[in-house]
C-alpha cells in the first residue's frame, strides 16, 4: 500500500502567496516528515488534467522553502514570477528522484490510501477529482481535518467562502473512508456535526501536530528597542485581537505609559478587522504602543519569539494553536485562551483565560508583569518540562491512522 | 431670566446678559462668547470624550476644535454623563441632569414571537461585537431561548458587527436585526419583548432603560459588564433563568428635564 499525500493546493498556494500560513505550513512540515520517514511508502500527487499525477518531493520543497527565503515580503513582482516559472519546471522531475526512490510505478492503484491533509476547499472542482480517483483506481480516502469552523461560526467568513467550504467538507465527509482530525476538540465538533448530517459510522483518529521547529537561521534582532509581548496571527476577528486593544487600553490607564510594555501584532491582516484597525489609527496605534509586524519570515519571527517577555493568544476558535506550541518551543510563557482546542496543546504549562473576558485577561497579564520572579520561574519551568513533539511523530501517527 | 419667563425665540441673536445653552457638540461657539453673553453646555453622550478611539478623524478634528476653542469659554456645565467633562480639562462644577423617557403611548402589534430585545446603538457604543460574542456563548450553552432582536441607530465602528450578522443569516436566523427603528417600532418592540438589555456605553442618560421602565419592561444594563461579552452572557442567561422584575415606572417628563435645565442655568 501506497499513501499519496495530494499536495495540490499547497503548490497553488506557494505560486500565490508570499509567506505561509498556519494549514500550509502544517502540511509542509507533515509532508516533510513523511518523506523523510520509515518504511511506509508514501508519494505526493496534485491534480492535473485528468488525474492525479506524482509530484517530486525535492520540487515541493524548493517551492514551498522559498516562501520563507529572506528576501522581503514585497519583492519585486519581476522576481518572484521568475522564480516560481523555475520552480514549477522542477515539478515535472521524474519518480525516480522521490525519496528512497520506491518502486512505485504508476501512482493510485487498488488499495492505495489518498491523503487530503490541505485546503482543498479553494478548489471547486477537488471533491469531484478525488471521488473520481477512488471510484477507478479503487483507492481509499483519508481526510485529515483541521477544523470545521466556517461551518460552525459562519458569522466569521465571507459567506462565499464558508459556503464553499461547506459544501467541499460535505461532499469529502461523503466520500472519506478514514477521518483524522489535529484535536480532540476538532474531533468532539465534527462527531457533533456527522451527528446532524447522520453519519456516525467511521471513527475519528485524533493525531497530535508536531512543535518541534526546523532548524532556522535566527535575525540578529526584533528590530523592536524596548519590552514588548508578543502575539502571533493573521489579524482577524477570530483570532481576537479587539480584546488585546481593550485590555493594553485599560493598562495604559490603569498603570502609565512608562509601565506598560508593547504589544506586538505579529501577522498579516484577514477579514472584519476594518473597526479594529480604525480604532488603532484614531488612537495612533495606542501611542505607539501597539507595533504592526505583517510580513515577519521565519527568521525575523523567530527573533520576534527570542526577543520577547512573553506571548498572548486569546483567539475565540481554533482547530489546534500552533503559536502556543512555537512559544513553547521557544521557551517563552503564553497567556492563551481556554477555548476549543488551546488547552490541548500546551497544556499546564500555558496560563489561560476566557477570550470573552477582557478583566479575566488584564488580570492575568497585570499578575505577569508584576511578577518577574514568577516569570522567571515560569520560564525556567518550560525548559525543564516542555518535550516538543516531533514531526516524525505526527507523521507516524497519520500513517497509522490512515491504514 | 428666570426659567417661568424663557420663550421660544425666533432667531438666535445673544445679547448681553443671555446664556446660550449648547445641547450637545456644537462646533466652534466662541464667536458668541464675550460680550456679556455667558455659554453653559449640556453634555449627553460622554463617548466621544471617552472613547476617542470610535471615531473618525474628521469627528476627533471636530471634538478637538471645540474642545479648544468653546469649552474655555464656558462658564456652566450640565451632564447626563458624570465626570466625563473632566477628561476634556472641564475644572467647574458639573450639575447632573436626569433624563425621561421617549417614544408614543400607541404602538403598532408585532406578529407572537417570543425575543428579547437589544437596544441602543448599533456599533462600538452599543457594544455590538460583545453582544454576538455574548450571544452565540448562549445558543451553545441554552438550547432553549427566545430569538434576539437588535434594534438601534447605526453609529461608530458598526462594520465588522453588521458583516457577522449578514454573514452568518442572522447566526442561523436567531438574531434579527432592525436599524433605525421608528420611535413606534421601538415602542411596540419594547412591548412584546421577553426583556431588554440595554446597549448603551456608559455616560449617557441611559434612554433604553428609561424607555423600557417606562414600558414596564425588565431591563438588564449592558453598563453593569462593559465590553465583557463573558460577564453580559452570564447575566442574560440569568435573567433567561429567573423572571426579573420590570424596572420602576418613572413619571418623569421631557418637561421636567427642561424645567431642571432652566432651573440650573438661571441660577
Amino acid at each position: 500500500m501506497t499513501v499519496w499525500v495530494d499536495v495540490g493546493d499547497l503548490i497553488d498556494y506557494a505560486g500565490a502567496f508570499r509567506r505561509p500560513s498556519g494549514v500550509q505550513r502544517v502540511v509542509f512540515e507533515l509532508c516533510r516528515a513523511l518523506a523523510a520517514g520509515g518504511d511506509a511508502a508514501v508519494g505526493f500527487v496534485r491534480h492535473g488534467t485528468a488525474e492525479f499525477e506524482p509530484v517530486a518531493w525535492p520540487a515541493i520543497a524548493a517551492m514551498f522553502g522559498s516562501l520563507n527565503n529572506d528576501a522581503p515580503a514585497k519583492a519585486p513582482a519581476g522576481m518572484w514570477v521568475r522564480q516560481m516559472a523555475a520552480l514549477r519546471a522542477l515539478l515535472a522531475v521524474p519518480l525516480s528522484v522521490l525519496p528512497g526512490a520506491r518502486a512505485m510505478g504508476a501512482p493510485l492503484r487498488r488499495g492505495d490510501v489518498l491523503l487530503v491533509a490541505g485546503a482543498g476547499w479553494s478548489d471547486p472542482d477537488h471533491v469531484s477529482q478525488v471521488a473520481r480517483a477512488r471510484q477507478l483506481h479503487g483507492v481509499k480516502v483519508a481526510l485529515l481535518i483541521y477544523d470545521i469552523i466556517p461551518a460552525l461560526r459562519p458569522e466569521w467568513f465571507d459567506p462565499v467562502q464558508s459556503a464553499r467550504f461547506r459544501n467541499w467538507f460535505d461532499g469529502m465527509l461523503a466520500i472519506s473512508d478514514r477521518l483524522l482530525a489535529i484535536s480532540g476538540a476538532t474531533a468532539r465538533d465534527l462527531a457533533a456535526y456527522r451527528l446532524q448530517a447522520g453519519r456516525v459510522d467511521l471513527p475519528i483518529h485524533v493525531v497530535r501536530l508536531g512543535d518541534g521547529l526546523p532548524d532556522l537561521r535566527v535575525a540578529a534582532s526584533s528590530g523592536i528597542d524596548r519590552p514588548y509581548v508578543l502575539f502571533v496571527s493573521t489579524i482577524e476577528i477570530r483570532k481576537n485581537h479587539a480584546l488585546l486593544f481593550d485590555v493594553w487600553r485599560r493598562l495604559l490607564h490603569d498603570r502609565g505609559h512608562d509601565q506598560v510594555p508593547a504589544l506586538v501584532f505579529a501577522g498579516r491582516r484577514g477579514g472584519l478587522t476594518g473597526d479594529l484597525m480604525r480604532q488603532l489609527e484614531a488612537s495612533d496605534y495606542l501611542d505607539g504602543h501597539v507595533i504592526l509586524r505583517p510580513d515577519a519570515n521565519d527568521s525575523e519571527m523567530a527573533a520576534l519569539y527570542r526577543g520577547c517577555r512573553f506571548t498572548l493568544f486569546p483567539s475565540l476558535y481554533e482547530g489546534w494553536g500552533l503559536p502556543v506550541a512555537e512559544s513553547l518551543a521557544f521557551g517563552r510563557p503564553c497567556l492563551a485562551s481556554s477555548a476549543s482546542s488551546v488547552p490541548e496543546v500546551g497544556g499546564d504549562l500555558v496560563r489561560y483565560f476566557d477570550p470573552l473576558d477582557p478583566d479575566e485577561c488584564a488580570r492575568a497579564v497585570a499578575d505577569v508583569l508584576d511578577d518577574a520572579d514568577g516569570l522567571a520561574e515560569w520560564e525556567a519551568r518550560i525548559a525543564r518540562e516542555y518535550r516538543p513533539v516531533p514531526w516524525s511523530r505526527t507523521a507516524a501517527m497519520v500513517l497509522d491512522g490512515v491504514a | 431670566m428666570r426659567a417661568s419667563q424663557a420663550t421660544v425665540l425666533d432667531s438666535v441673536v445673544p445679547a448681553a446678559g443671555d446664556l446660550l445653552l449648547m445641547l450637545g457638540a456644537c462646533g466652534d461657539a466662541s464667536r458668541f462668547a464675550g460680550n456679556g453673553v455667558s455659554l453653559a453646555v449640556l453634555l449627553v453622550d460622554a463617548a466621544p470624550i471617552l472613547r476617542p478611539d470610535w471615531l473618525t478623524a474628521s469627528e476627533r478634528d471636530l471634538q478637538d476644535v471645540w474642545r479648544r476653542s468653546t469649552l474655555p469659554h464656558v462658564s456652566l456645565a450640565l451632564s447626563a454623563t458624570g465626570s466625563s467633562l473632566r477628561q476634556v480639562g472641564w475644572r467647574g462644577p458639573v450639575h447632573e441632569i436626569a433624563g425621561a423617557p421617549v417614544g408614543p403611548d400607541a404602538a403598532p402589534p408585532l406578529p407572537s414571537r417570543r425575543f428579547v430585545l437589544a437596544a441602543g446603538p448599533i456599533g462600538a457604543a452599543g457594544q455590538t461585537r460583545h453582544l454576538l460574542l455574548a450571544w452565540r456563548r448562549l445558543m451553545d450553552a441554552v438550547p432553549d431561548r427566545p430569538d434576539l432582536v437588535i434594534a438601534g441607530d447605526v453609529g461608530l465602528l458598526a462594520d465588522d458587527g453588521l458583516a457577522q450578522i449578514r454573514n452568518s443569516e442572522g447566526l442561523g436566523g436567531k438574531v434579527v436585526l432592525v436599524p433605525f427603528p421608528s420611535a413606534s417600532l421601538r415602542a411596540a418592540l419594547l412591548r412584546e419583548c421577553v426583556f431588554c438589555i440595554a446597549m448603551e456605553a456608559a455616560g449617557g442618560w441611559g434612554r433604553v432603560a428609561l424607555d423600557a421602565a417606562a414600558a414596564g419592561k425588565p431591563c438588564l444594563s449592558a453598563r453593569e459588564t462593559p465590553e465583557n461579552a463573558a460577564q453580559l452572557s452570564l447575566e442574560i442567561a440569568r435573567w433567561l433563568a429567573c423572571s426579573p422584575p420590570p424596572g420602576a415606572r418613572s413619571s418623569r417628563t421631557w418637561g421636567d428635564v427642561a424645567g431642571d435645565v432652566l432651573a440650573v442655568v438661571s441660577a
